[in-house]
């Protein structure tokens, strides 16, 4: 059974991590961090309607999603303190209706104690993102690089940026599974972060984020899992490691040159 | 004069406020057209509009089917990016192979760039690489919107330069913002000039006096202090 535990959490965690790489050059790492806080009322639905928990969580994440991208790409608005409003908000409203004895799972995850169908869904989604990533990775990076540049190379970069943060909305609702709201936004931004300390190229920081990603949370799993400890800020925890130890990577080679 | 672009009667607002106004010009194959005036009077809008990027009123004819090459200003593009330069060219319309990215980083004198990383240029390989990609298309008409600061005058000579042949090699129409008068004055065979409700357009020779320089940049002539010590200007111009 822990192995399921472990594929499914890797899975999702390799999916997020790949997304990252794009959250962090898009300069959008707090819309993703907001985007996880939106999960909680979602989560509170989905206890009051007892059914599992990514079914409350998903919808609300998409709807926020869509909220986000529109909020991007209109310029008349206060992006960031709408996005903080939004955050702190959902996170009110969500710890207001969810009881005690399910906030830990909310707000930390609850991995360890997935069931098979749940697996199953993690497994299937992680899937679906990673394949609609690569799929998508041309018109993403050109995006990403200059907008103007993807325009004139035949990129749809409204539909683009659309795509990109439903896509996200669906990780950070598989995150949320594994870290817990509260901990999906690192999740997100830690392993691409990282990756970016090392890379020289578009391949290497995505291998590295996805590899990163995925280490860190096989580790903080089978630490949690061994001592008896919550596996969401374990996971953390392994990524602040890799984080640190590239960035003392990247000033040791700036110093050498 | 074959025609490659029709402008007529554009205007672009932007935010509500309008940018250009009532702007017609025509643009034949092979020319070099370079826009001129001060910060802020809509010469990159202009150049958004052209490629249909942003809404505008009025009529913009491009020949049919015609292949457009942009370059960006550094200042729209994430140099953060870790991207390889031959990854730059993986996303074109076309995919390219090694061989063919070499030769079109060779256009613009910059081979052996294709295993650098983006984010470890200098600014000056950075738009020529930029260049080199929008070249690779095979464009019929170049849109380069220069930085305002940043690169050194040689370097960007020898990139007018080298332009100005590719362009007579290949036909290629071009159409630059430019804010070094000396590269205008010998290099366009029109010039636009801009600012806010004001606009003229004609033969360098013909129109770059310097009542209309002053015009254009107001008496202070402060624009001309970022290129970079060159003498350029309104009294060195020589003429009247």
């Amino acid at each position: 059974m822990f192995a399921w535990v472990l594929v499914s959490g890797i899975l999702a965690a390799a999916a997020i991590g790949y997304l990252g790489v794009f959250v962090i050059f898009k300069r959008v790492a707090l819309a993703g961090d907001a985007l996880s806080h939106v999960a909680l009322p979602g989560i509170a639905l989905a206890l009051a309607l007892r059914v599992d928990v990514l079914w409350g969580a998903l919808p609300v994440l998409l709807l926020a999603a869509v909220i986000v991208y529109f909020v991007s790409k209109s310029a008349h608005l206060y992006e960031d303190a709408i996005i903080g409003i939004l955050f702190s908000l959902s996170l009110a409203i969500g710890v207001l209706f969810i009881n005690l004895e399910n906030l830990e799972a909310a707000l930390f995850g609850d991995i360890l104690h997935l069931g098979a169908g749940e697996m199953t869904v993690t497994i299937l989604l992680s899937l679906i993102i990673l394949l609609s990533v690569w799929a998508l990775h041309r018109p993403l990076t050109l995006t990403c690089f200059s907008s103007d540049l993807a325009r004139a190379n035949g990129v749809k970069v409204e539909r683009t940026n659309l795509f990109f943060f439903v896509l996200l909305a669906l990780a950070v609702g598989l995150g949320v599974k594994v870290v817990g709201t509260l901990l999906v936004g690192s999740l997100v931004i830690i392993p691409s972060s990282a990756a970016a300390n090392l890379a020289r190229s578009l391949k290497s920081l995505t291998a590295l984020s996805i590899g990163f990603a995925a280490l860190s949370t096989a580790l903080g799993l089978l630490v949690a899992h061994a001592f008896r400890l919550l596996p969401g800020p374990m996971i953390v925890i392994f990524e602040g490691v890799l984080f640190l130890l590239t960035l003392t990577g990247k000033l040791a080679r700036q110093r050498a040159r | 004069m074959d025609p490659i672009l029709q402008v007529e009667n554009l205007s672009v607002e932007l935010d509500g406020q309008s940018v250009i106004e009532g702007l017609s010009f025509e643009v034949g194959r092979g020319e070099t057209v370079m826009v001129i005036g001060p910060n802020g009077a809509g010469k990159t809008t202009l150049f958004r509009a052209l490629m249909g990027f942003i809404p505008y009123r009025g009529r913009i004819a491009w020949k049919p089917e015609a292949r457009l090459g942009y370059v960006p200003q550094g200042v729209d593009v994430n140099r953060e990016f870790p991207l390889a330069v031959r990854e730059l060219f993986h996303l074109g319309k076309q995919r390219l192979n090694e061989k063919a990215i070499e030769e079109a980083l060779s256009l613009v004198n910059s081979a052996g760039l294709a295993r650098r990383t983006l984010s470890n240029l200098s600014s000056g390989e950075f738009q020529r690489v930029l260049i080199a990609f929008a070249l690779a298309e095979r464009p019929e008409a170049l849109l380069f919107d220069e930085p305002t600061s940043d690169i050194d005058v040689g370097g960007q000579e020898t990139i007018y330069h080298r332009l100005q042949q590719i362009g007579r090699e290949q036909g290629l129409t071009l159409l630059m913002i430019s804010h070094d008068l000396n590269v205008v004055l010998r290099y366009a065979t029109q010039v636009l000039c801009l600012n806010k409700g004001f606009k003229c357009i004609g033969k360098p020779m013909d129109i770059l006096t310097p009542e209309l320089l002053r015009r254009l940049y107001g008496d202070e002539v402060g624009f001309y202090r970022h290129t970079h010590g060159v003498r350029a200007d309104s009294d060195s111009l020589g003429r009247d």
